[in-house]
């Protein structure tokens, strides 16, 4: 973990290069064990991209749902995140992944406050470039490809979905990653669907279509580091 | 809305006591706030479980947590009927979306509280 910097706030921020999905995965895995397991550990955030593009299936999916078989011949690596949700394929996306303690550990509703939180300083961040980002409604139910439909706090922009998130909740943290799509390459995914949940064409929206170039995307990095820090300052804590 | 007969964990499990047996779920108050359920992965027949350690896991829509038993002993069934009806759980918590039966080999009631007691914990 020696990668890691203290960004404004004391959030731990790290920019990691492409890997492969199953060595992100494995990185995810480890920041949840890290705030599970030290009490006093900053939040950590971390950003990385995929390489070879890779599929990953939520954590309970029914790999049935896509054909996987086709999905490899064609190059794509299969891997199965620790966190809920359906299917995505990770190919030009900004990924991120943060995981933290508990804002609220001794109440209830500490899931939904957590996603919550994370969904708002997302939000807060784009808004920052001009992107009218807005958080989806809570519920929703199972669907094989995430980025079929905005639910459960995630990200849209005039009803099309931007990011696809979702989570593990542990005892004492969790962790939350999600997708914020900058190119049309993760709507090849519904070619694998078995049954179609139809295209995901017009139903996404992207940052390189929402006019963010190369410079302002490296940009809403901080500025999503900085809202996220925020929200986990103790000031921010203390007045919940 | 909480049986009287039941006992409750601070992981939000109740527990129902029949003999050397225990069924156990989760409350309504975990319930809505997990919000709908959509797969529960619950371990097999002849399993053991320990007190405090991971159960199975539940998924609502995006997120994954772990349950967590309230007592040790070795697993007699899970709810057949939850791999197609995890709704069930939102839908009845306490009937039809019990979740495991387990032999007990060791329960601490000193650990588990009264509805009373839950009550006051999730409701303040």
């Amino acid at each position: 973990m020696e990668k890691w910097s203290t960004a404004e706030g004391g959030l731990a921020l790290r920019f990691d290069g492409s890997a492969s999905g199953e060595r992100n995965m494995q990185l995810d895995a480890a920041m949840l064990g890290s705030v599970e397991t030290v009490a006093a550990i900053a939040p950590l955030l971390r950003f990385y991209s995929w390489r070879p593009a890779a599929i990953s299936l939520g954590h309970h999916q029914d790999a049935a749902e896509l054909d996987l078989d086709r999905a490899r011949r064609d190059g794509y690596e299969v891997v199965r995140r620790p966190t809920g949700g359906g299917a995505v394929l990770h190919a030009n996306e900004l990924t991120y992944a943060f995981a933290a303690r508990w804002r609220w550990p001794a109440k209830g509703r500490r899931v939904r406050d957590a996603y919550g939180a994370v969904a708002d300083a997302l939000v807060a961040a784009l808004r920052q470039f001009g992107v009218p980002a807005e958080r989806g409604g809570a519920g929703g139910h199972h669907q094989a490809l995430c980025f079929a439909r905005a639910q459960a706090h995630e990200i849209h922009v005039g009803g099309k979905k931007l990011i696809g998130s979702a989570m593990r909740a542990g005892r004492s943290g969790f962790l939350v990653h999600g997708s914020v799509l900058c190119g049309p390459e993760h709507r090849r995914l519904a070619a694998y669907a078995r049954h179609a949940e139809g295209e995901l064409t017009g139903r996404t929206t992207d940052l390189v279509e929402l006019g963010l170039d190369a410079g302002e995307r490296e940009q809403l990095c901080v500025s999503i580091a900085d809202a996220l820090s925020s929200a986990w300052s103790e000031e921010a804590m203390a007045a919940e | 809305m909480r049986p009287d007969d039941l006992k409750y964990s601070r992981e939000h499990e109740w527990v129902r006591i029949e003999g050397g047996e225990a069924v156990i779920g989760i409350t309504d108050f975990a319930a809505d706030e997990l919000g709908d359920i959509v797969f529960l992965e619950l371990p097999e027949a002849g399993q053991m479980v320990l007190a405090g350690e991971p159960l199975g896991t539940i998924e609502t829509v995006k997120a994954v947590e772990e349950l967590y038993s309230p007592l040790s002993g070795e697993v007699i069934e899970s709810n057949p009927d939850l791999s197609e009806q995890p709704e069930k759980v939102n839908a009845d918590p306490y009937g039809d979306g019990w979740m495991v039966r387990v032999r007990i080999a060791e329960l601490d009631e000193n650990e588990l509280m009264d509805a009373a007691a839950y009550g006051e914990m999730v409701d303040g």
